[in-house]
């Protein structure tokens, strides 16, 4: 009987035939993150995750999003995944750098990845599996689920000319490029986003960097600095991802878990092309209505960046329990790819540029 | 051979069946098939596999509601350029293959591949999930009743291989060239003698005299040809194809069936198949540019601002001409190139100059050099 009725119910919506079978088993769970709700762009796809698993589970995987202080703070994600408190996390895996060094791999450092390089690792370089030995060691399984593209190099009153300018400049930028200004003999300060502005005003912090023209426009920052440096140096292809405890996915069927991975997977395109299209129409907004103007690093900053970027990085892989063969991994694939990079995108977007009149 | 293949999906069929035990049972009255024929040759690296990776994806996201057989090009099933006709005549249910394919159709699919001086792999995505391209690929797309989908790039090729470094467009006078698409038409204008070959032809025709140049794909499709031998100075940029998308198309009719629930796995699968592959392609385009250059001796060198500004101007005029074929083409053309102006800035200053300049930081600037 039970059965005919399940047919019934399939042909109507055969998706739906798998509920019912597990009918008794629908899953309601909780998602932390470390974003506001609906940030654009972090927030609103970490959102889109969520709603994904939920629609492409046909709701038998139903995940609740909390936001930022919802449930948690931002920065309690990782515990509370780990201990199962919650079932998943979108956050950036360099959050957790004090943990072990070598989930900033996963997230960007200085002079690291762009956001298609860190998919290229992740999936076909090795990167998946050194991640998934590090997660498991923290009770977890975690997969790339968005990238926000190369951050912009920041916000000055003035162009960065020399190294001069960099000595003692009170800066907010965390992580490990607040290490490589340091090395600059910059003083590095660490301030959450919605910290920056006041702290412009009051004089506390003379420089910024946040994410890129999208979100640092929406935070009004083009009102109080005027110098916008390119390139970004410190997080070049910023990866977000969603960490799972690993008891609970364990337990989940092989259908419903590659379901879960390609919900996080198609993020990394789907994110990345929210961010693009808005980037690059806010950067010209900031150039044209807000008279802010666009300077390049000179070459000597731009080398002692570099240089100071590959010290800092590796000094930092010697820290963490798993970092070393992460970081070795990582610089043999940078090393492979980065020289087609260049002579690919690098150079095509370069001649475009200059034959459309926008060479910088 | 076709014997084999129906052995082959009845093995398939029976698999399905005992996989997906219990729950499956019910399943498999409720099976939707569907029969995908690809435009490539089983032996090409990366895109057959991938055409099978987002098919094998589909059938387990569905937990086997939905199930795509795939069949490659080749002499005993179709032409890779057979497959837009195949799908719109309900003579198979997909393709994965590339919309410029379908230029006789219409001109403006061309756009939703990748056309000179257009956009990148990570712009095309933006441009149509974010910038009004896909509502335009629908239109374009569904009067051959086929909903399309973005499933993959294979990101920016190279300018071709040549014999000489090439310092100037008078040293290309005259010299054939075997090149694809508009790329070639834009060469053609250049006053070079343009034309098409079969990959399988054009070593012999290297031999015989019959091309001077040629441009294939990107590094790892051109490796295995070894064309460094013969012609060692690899030009870049791949000013004339940027980015080529990969495109599922299903049967318009066919989809429309589909319940909300099954178009979202599709897309889904579709999505995370665009990143691994372009993944793929730059990982394997890397380590083959590598190869190439230590073991076969390439030479990578950038064409010269005076030719790639030519060739831009000429790129305009074939682009126009597009533009001009009807009311569609037009309003494609003026989205794609409104897109790529307002992007061109950011793109270029944000992963462009990053990449350039991490170059050198890294001792690549030796070989790996563009100013």
């Amino acid at each position: 009987m039970k059965r005919r009725h399940l047919l019934v119910g399939m042909s109507a919506a055969p998706i739906a035939l798998a509920t019912p079978a597990i009918g008794q088993n629908i899953q309601e769970i909780r998602m932390v993150t470390t974003w506001p709700r609906d940030f654009p762009g972090l927030g609103t796809g970490a959102q889109r995750v969520a709603d994904r698993i939920t629609a492409a589970t046909g709701g038998r995987i139903t995940v609740k999003l909390f936001a930022a202080g919802e449930l948690v703070g931002a920065f309690d994600s990782f515990d509370t995944v780990s201990s199962g408190e919650a079932e998943m996390y979108h956050a950036a895996e360099y959050y957790w750098q004090k943990t072990d060094t070598g989930f900033a791999f996963f997230t960007a450092v200085p002079l690291g990845l762009t956001a298609s390089e860190i998919n290229a690792w992740v999936l076909h370089g090795g990167g998946q599996q050194l991640w998934d030995d590090l997660a498991a060691d923290h009770g977890l399984k975690s997969f790339l689920a968005g990238n926000t593209g190369v951050q912009m190099g920041g916000w000055f009153r003035n162009p960065v000319t020399s190294m001069d300018d960099l000595k003692g400049l009170k800066m907010r930028m965390p992580g490990l490029g607040g290490d490589v200004l340091r090395e600059l003999g910059a003083d590095p300060v660490v301030l959450p986003g919605g910290k920056i502005r006041p702290a412009l005003e009051a004089g506390e912090i003379d420089a910024t960097e946040w994410v890129g023209p999208y979100n640092d426009k929406a935070f009004g920052l083009q009102d109080l600095l005027k110098a916008y440096m390119y390139p970004g140096f410190h997080e070049p292809g910023t990866a977000t991802s969603v960490g799972i405890n690993k008891a609970w996915w364990d337990k989940q069927s092989t259908a419903d878990k590659a379901l879960i991975e390609a919900c996080c997977t198609a993020e990394n395109e789907v994110m990345l092309a929210e961010y693009n299209v808005n980037n690059g129409g806010d950067l010209e907004t900031l150039l044209t209505e807000h008279g802010v103007g666009l300077h390049r690093f000179p070459d000597d900053v731009w080398q002692a960046i570099s240089d100071a970027s590959l010290q800092v990085v590796a000094d930092t892989a010697k820290k963490g329990r798993r970092a070393r063969k992460i970081h070795r991994s990582f610089n043999r694939f940078r090393q492979e790819v980065a020289g087609w990079s260049n002579i690919s995108e690098g150079a095509y977007l370069a001649t475009r540029a200059r034959l459309l009149g926008i060479e910088t | 051979m076709s014997i084999a293949k129906i052995d082959r999906r009845a093995v398939l069929g029976a698999g399905a069946a005992l996989g997906t035990t219990g729950l499956a049972a019910p399943a498999l009255a409720q099976t939707k098939r569907f029969r995908m024929v690809t435009s490539w040759a089983p032996e090409l690296p990366i895109l057959p596999d991938s055409a099978q990776r987002v098919a094998d994806q589909i059938t387990l996201l569905s937990g086997g509601g939905l199930t795509f057989e795939v069949v490659h090009a080749g002499p005993d099933t179709h032409g890779e350029f057979d497959v837009l006709d195949l799908v719109r005549t309900g003579r198979a249910d997909a393709y994965h293959s590339l919309e410029q394919n379908w230029q006789d159709r219409h001109p403006a699919y061309a756009f939703f591949t990748t056309v000179p001086f257009g956009l990148t792999a990570d712009e095309m995505a933006s441009w149509l999930r974010f910038g009004g391209g896909d509502t335009l690929w629908q239109e374009l797309a569904n009067s051959n009743s086929v909903h399309p989908m973005l499933v993959g790039n294979t990101s920016c090729q190279m300018g071709g291989w040549f014999a000489e470094k090439v310092e100037s467009l008078e040293q290309l006078n005259g010299k054939k060239i075997s090149i694809p698409g508009i790329g070639g038409k834009v060469w053609q204008a250049a006053g070079l003698d343009t034309q098409s070959l079969a990959g399988a032809d054009l070593i012999p025709a290297l031999f015989e005299g019959k091309i001077d140049a040629l441009e294939w794909f990107n590094p790892h499709l051109d490796l295995d040809f070894g064309f460094a031998k013969l012609l060692p100075f690899y030009m870049f940029p791949g000013w004339q194809e940027p980015g080529d998308a990969l495109a599922m198309g299903i049967n318009l009719g066919r989809f429309e069936q589909l319940t909300p629930e099954e178009k979202a796995l599709i897309e889904v699968a579709c999505q995370q198949e665009s990143v691994r592959v372009t993944g793929e392609f730059l990982a394997e385009n890397g380590r083959s540019l590598n190869i190439m250059r230590r073991e076969y001796g390439a030479q990578l060198e950038a064409f010269p601002p005076e030719l790639l500004d030519r060739l831009f101007e000429l790129t305009d005029q074939v682009l126009e001409e597009i533009a001009g074929h009807d009311e569609l083409a037009g309003r494609i053309h003026g989205s794609f190139l409104d897109f790529r102006n307002a992007t061109a800035r950011y793109s270029d200053i944000s992963s462009g100059k990053f990449v350039s300049l991490r170059n050198a930081a890294l001792g690549l600037d030796k070989v790996y050099k563009y100013r």
